[in-house]
């Protein structure tokens, strides 16, 4: 690929910033290159996070119909799985999954939810609730 | 432009690069008087891989990685071009920050591995947890760092909380605080030999691992195997997740997340 051949096609999740490329210049030597993206980047990853953000809304649909606890929310907008949530808030994995049921969730301790609170870096009042309405397309936090 | 200056006030160039492990460990031996670009160290270091591992998924897709794994580059470019690297990884949080700010005090560039997703100055999309992205703390400001990333084309700022959360956060491959730098190098390092050798590491991961799903074995999985099981359900599954690597971190980080 030559130097002018670099996509700049300046795609909006990029939200301004550069990525390095190699291309070959006039002498035919590899340098490096900042390009503002390539659209069908734009386009797979896209679909990636569309797939993400409609999971992450079906989830909070479950929230609100008391099928889930808000933690569970709370962990996949942070893009945690039960394993990490587990180690980051020092909760063993059993109990973390035990406090996805929303009378479990609704009867814990303040103490721990503190250290969710803590470990999802949100207060505790965000970590007792959802939002009312879905986040935009793609805005993951 | 994009000069920026250390602890005490040597100057330090910013170069953009494609790997954010190779950038820093290029970055590393030109702040010490050695030249050498990050493809240099890229090839160097054996980055180059390729995996497909459909039984690891992550949100609920198959992993493809075509960098090695996060935290060997550094280690086989310092072997193989000498040198003396202070390494340590910290348990303790405070202990890690403090080792940190005393580094920066004695007047030395520090690596630091983190997890991507706390790293609040990058754009929405590029983070996710993925414990495997190498940074250069230049020196202290006012509530927080300035850092070198070199993914990005220029010097960031970045919050003392945030850089705390990113390199102590936990999960596969926690960095667990792991700082280095280098105390001294091999003033005019034998290159021909260390290429050799990453040539020959690189060559035996991509052909001749005993192993399944690496190398050219691994391609094979991830291309054809893949699609004659399941006729268009290569693009549907694989190729969202093959695709974030690619474009989210792609040529950058995203890559190399995985084994």
């Amino acid at each position: 690929m030559k130097v002018k051949e670099v996509p700049q096609d300046d795609i909006t999740f990029y939200e301004g910033e550069k990525r390095a490329c190699y291309a070959l210049n006039d002498e035919g030597k590899y340098v490096i290159v900042p390009s503002t993206g390539w659209e069908y980047e734009a386009v797979v990853n896209g679909l990636a996070v569309d797939e993400l953000a409609a999971h992450l809304e079906k989830t909070r649909k479950e929230v609100l119909a008391g099928i889930r606890s808000p933690l569970y929310y709370h962990m996949e907008s942070r893009q945690m799985n039960p394993q990490i949530l587990a180690k980051t808030s020092g909760i063993s994995v059993f109990r973390v999954k035990r406090h996805f049921r929303p009378g479990i969730f609704a009867r814990l301790k303040p103490s721990l939810l503190a250290s969710y609170a803590k470990a999802l870096a949100l207060s505790v009042e965000e970590l007792k609730t959802v939002p009312g309405k879905s986040a935009g397309k793609g805005n993951d936090t | 432009m994009n000069a920026e200056i250390t602890t005490s006030g040597r100057l330090f160039i910013h170069q953009h690069a494609a790997h954010c492990e190779s950038g820093v460990t290029s970055a590393l031996f030109r702040d010490q008087g050695v030249e050498v670009s990050e493809a240099m160290v890229f090839g160097i270091g054996s980055g180059i891989f390729f995996g497909h591992f459909p039984f690891i998924k992550w949100v609920g897709m198959p992993i493809t990685t075509f960098r090695s794994r996060p935290r060997t580059l550094f280690p086989k470019v310092a072997k193989r071009l000498g040198g003396e690297f202070f390494t340590k990884e910290y348990r303790n949080t405070q202990k890690g920050m403090a080792a940190l700010r005393k580094a920066l005090s004695d007047d030395h560039i520090v690596g630091l591995t983190t997890n991507i997703y706390w790293l609040s100055y990058f754009p929405n999309r590029f983070r996710f947890q993925f414990n495997g992205h190498n940074i250069i703390v230049l020196r202290e400001i006012e509530n927080g760092f300035r850092i070198s990333d070199p993914i990005l084309d220029h010097p960031v700022d970045c919050s003392t909380e945030d850089l705390e959360r990113a390199r102590f956060a936990r999960g596969p491959l926690e960095p667990k605080g792991f700082m280095y730098w280098a105390e001294t190098v091999v003033e005019n390092p034998d290159f021909r030999r260390a290429c050799l050798e990453g040539i020959k590491e690189s060559c035996y991961m991509m052909l001749r691992v005993p192993f399944p799903f690496v190398g050219i074995k691994g391609n094979e999985i991830s291309g054809e195997k893949h699609y004659q099981k399941s006729g268009q359900a290569w693009f549907s599954g694989s190729l969202p997740a093959s695709g974030q690597c690619g474009a989210d971190a792609g040529r950058g980080r995203h890559g190399r997340r995985g084994i």
